[in-house]
């Protein structure tokens, strides 16, 4: 379970103060205008921003003093989530070793992700040559990679078409069941994560203003 | 007669075109005049012009490298600091050494590595002799270091700019270690510019005349540029300075040419538009390596400055300057031909930018922008003191040298500042023009009106940071004023090498306190004043 409590941290116009409880492997998704700090509750969430006061509990542990890189947590972001002089296989292998220098077994954990992801005819592609829906995938399958089991998104398909949006959240549903996994994802167009979400957070000035159940998001809530 | 006035927009870039090709081409003659099959078969067996040309590539490569490898592993640590105010200080302080004339940064190198300077005081303090190394390769060395390793710096870190800081936060929720952040982040971003960089660094030493000059110690150590001026002023040997010209033009060309291919994509902003992405993703341990860094970075920045400041403050005396007539007279001709240079290669940057522009932005002709544009930059394969060789080969029988020299002076240093201005005019020129040239046509808005009324203005800040570096660069100029200068027309850059060539220190000293406020007040006066810069 993560449970924030009074997380406070200064932005530009206000300081928020996130109080919310998430259960363990479920999905949701946070919604609200511009600069009503969706991205800095992710960031807070990541350790990618350090809350001056407050607590954040992840299965009971106060994760405040712990780095980033020692949180069980991965991102998806909307752009530059691949290394771009890297191949597909090197992107995705980058989760399990840096250094690239894979054992055989791993090789094989990175074949059958790739499989997955429908990627095999890309394996040794570039990044340059692939496309938008293409490249989420590999993203993805980096964070398939790494174990974690905390997926944050920040609002990472929204630069697809329609319909490729769709298709992903699809595919984010079967990762979640497979994996078992708990994600938060920032979300620019509720409607179409309605079948997806458990609930969604509505932020505003820096606080979850509401809790809603998927079906009752409307627009002019916020 | 309405054809030829549709056309007169072309009048501005064909005569400053004419006029800059006119120099070069009269400068060309001079030098081929004195070429023949034989002199150049001369060049070719000539043991001395060999070695020579070995040791102008083998200091500029091994410059080129070591500025390198210092400024990597500098710019790796600054780059996690740059949110401090000490490192965004050091930087500045840092680049001064890459903008101040070249010669207050030798006498900076000299006050702390010389016979007489600070280490060499320590060394005897401790019951050594004084040591004894600043001349010769050491010293060339040293001083292309203090020079080119904040420029190596600048450009890494603006490399490194480029990383997105999404890929910096992957990097740390996967756990990089250093190497990994490395070999994966820093390494791809840097490597296409680290290439340009080393080249730009050679080529840059490769023509390094004033440190070499002073920190040579003789011939034994001494670039093309540098034995071409021997050649000339000293021995007065023609057939020699034109076969070390002939040297001179050819491998410049090949750099240039090397260089310009690379260089399309290459930019560089300052540091107060970096907005870099603090990673916090490093080992605790690191800080101790990270501060280690920042005390070399240090050692090599700020201690010859510091050395150079307290020099110059101990020597400083009112009765040393009032009472010095040929330092007074430095202090004229140097404000005299600064300001010339810097006036007219402003004049002469917007008269090539007015005919580019056009051809650009109204009629998309590019390559004849192209041409223009290069004709202003054809100097680089033309160092000045080779341009004033030809340039006196060519006039020495025609007129006395000594009364024209003021104007020779002038005319070469505006030509070499002339692409250091287009530089920085051009691009915001264009943009301008993009941006308001549809309003200017619905108003009628054209000529001198639109050049005063509307451009300058917009173009203030361009215009104040060309003027700026045009008029310290001209300030700074000791290769030209050591050709043509005499007694009665000497700068303040001739007056201190030949201070420290008679090694009256103090004068020296003084002159360069004097050159130094004079650079900066042109600065502060250009930037803040004309430029309207209030952050």
């Amino acid at each position: 379970m993560i449970k924030l409590e009074n997380i406070s941290i200064k932005l530009d116009n206000f300081r928020t103060k996130f109080t919310v409880e998430i259960n363990k492997g479920e999905w949701v998704g946070i919604i609200g205008q511009s600069g009503a700090g969706k991205s800095t509750f992710l960031n807070l969430i990541a350790g990618f921003a350090q809350p001056e006061v407050g607590s954040l509990l992840i299965n009971n542990t106060e994760m405040r003093n712990l780095s980033a890189s020692k949180r069980s947590i991965s991102s998806l972001f909307q752009d530059n989530n691949l290394f771009p002089h890297l191949s597909v296989y090197q992107n995705i292998a980058i989760a399990i070793k840096p250094n690239l220098k894979l054992h055989e077994n791993e090789k094989g954990k990175i074949f059958e992700i790739i499989e997955y992801l429908n990627l095999s005819s890309k394996i040794h592609s570039s990044i340059g040559t692939l496309s938008g829906g293409e490249r989420q995938r590999v993203a993805l399958g980096r964070v398939m990679s790494s174990d974690k089991k905390i997926l944050l998104l920040d609002e990472p398909f929204s630069q697809l078409d329609p319909n490729l949006r769709i298709e992903m959240l699809e595919l984010i549903k079967k990762i979640r069941e497979k994996k078992k996994i708990t994600i938060i994802m920032a979300i620019h167009t509720p409607a179409e994560a309605i079948d997806f979400v458990s609930r969604f957070l509505l932020i505003k000035e820096g606080e979850v203003f509401r809790e809603l159940e998927p079906q009752d998001y409307r627009i002019d809530l916020y | 007669m309405a054809q030829i006035k549709k056309y007169q927009w072309l009048l501005p870039g064909l005569i400053a075109t004419f006029i800059v090709l006119s120099l070069i081409l009269l400068s060309l003659a001079g030098i081929f005049e004195y070429t023949n099959i034989k002199l150049i078969q001369q060049i070719i067996g000539d043991e001395y012009i060999q070695r020579i040309i070995f040791f102008t590539i083998y200091q500029s490569l091994l410059s080129a490298l070591l500025s390198i490898i210092i400024a990597l592993p500098l710019a790796l640590s600054v780059r996690k600091y740059l949110q401090y105010k000490i490192i965004k200080l050091i930087l500045s302080l840092a680049w001064l050494s890459f903008v101040l004339p070249v010669i207050i940064g030798v006498f900076a190198i000299i006050k702390l590595h010389g016979v007489s300077g600070w280490f060499s005081d320590i060394s005897v303090l401790f019951g050594y002799s004084k040591l004894n190394y600043i001349y010769g390769m050491n010293g060339i060395l040293l001083a292309h270091i203090f020079f080119n390793v904040p420029f190596a710096i600048r450009i890494i870190l603006f490399s490194l700019n480029s990383v997105p800081a999404e890929l910096w936060r992957i990097a740390i929720q996967n756990n990089f270690n250093r190497w990994n952040i490395f070999t994966q982040i820093e390494w791809p971003a840097i490597r296409y510019n680290l290439f340009v960089t080393a080249a730009i660094i050679f080529s840059l030493c490769f023509t390094s005349f004033v440190v070499v000059l002073i920190l040579g110690g003789g011939p034994k150590y001494s670039i093309i540029e540098v034995a071409l001026y021997y050649a000339l002023k000293i021995e007065f040997n023609i057939d020699r300075a034109v076969s070390l010209g002939i040297i001179q033009i050819f491998i410049a060309s090949c750099i240039v040419l090397i260089i310009l291919s690379f260089t399309k994509s290459f930019k560089v902003e300052p540091y107060t538009k970096l907005k870099l992405h603090n990673s916090n993703i490093e080992n605790k341990k690191l800080l101790v390596y990270d501060f280690l860094m920042l005390i070399i970075a240090i050692l090599i920045f700020l201690l010859p400055i510091l050395a150079l400041v307290i020099s110059c403050l101990t020597a400083f005396s009112y009765v040393t300057i009032f009472g010095n007539p040929s330092l007074l007279n430095s202090i004229y001709w140097t404000l005299l031909l600064g300001l010339s240079s810097g006036i007219i290669s402003i004049v002469f940057s917007v008269m090539f930018l007015i005919t580019i522009r056009k051809l650009i932005v109204t009629y998309r002709i590019r390559w004849l922008a192209n041409l223009i544009e290069l004709s202003g930059n054809l100097i680089l394969i033309l160092p000045p003191v080779l341009l004033g060789t030809g340039i006196f080969l060519s006039l020495r029988n025609i007129y006395n040298i000594q009364e024209i020299a003021p104007y020779i002076i002038i005319g070469i240093n505006t030509l070499t500042v002339i692409p250091f201005t287009l530089r920085i005019i051009g691009p915001e020129y264009l943009r301008v023009s993009y941006m308001y040239d549809k309003l200017f046509y619905a108003y009628d808005i054209r000529g001198v009106i639109r050049l005063l009324k509307f451009e300058l203005p917009l173009l203030r800040r361009s215009f104040a940071t060309a003027f700026a570096v045009a008029v310290t660069l001209s300030m700074g100029d000791l290769g030209v004023i050591s050709l043509f200068g005499s007694t009665e027309i000497r700068t303040l850059p001739l007056y201190i090498y030949q201070s420290l060539g008679s090694y009256r220190m103090d004068n020296a000293s003084v002159g360069i306190f004097i050159l130094l406020m004079l650079v900066m007040s042109i600065i502060f006066i250009s930037e803040y004043l004309l430029g309207g810069r209030d952050d």
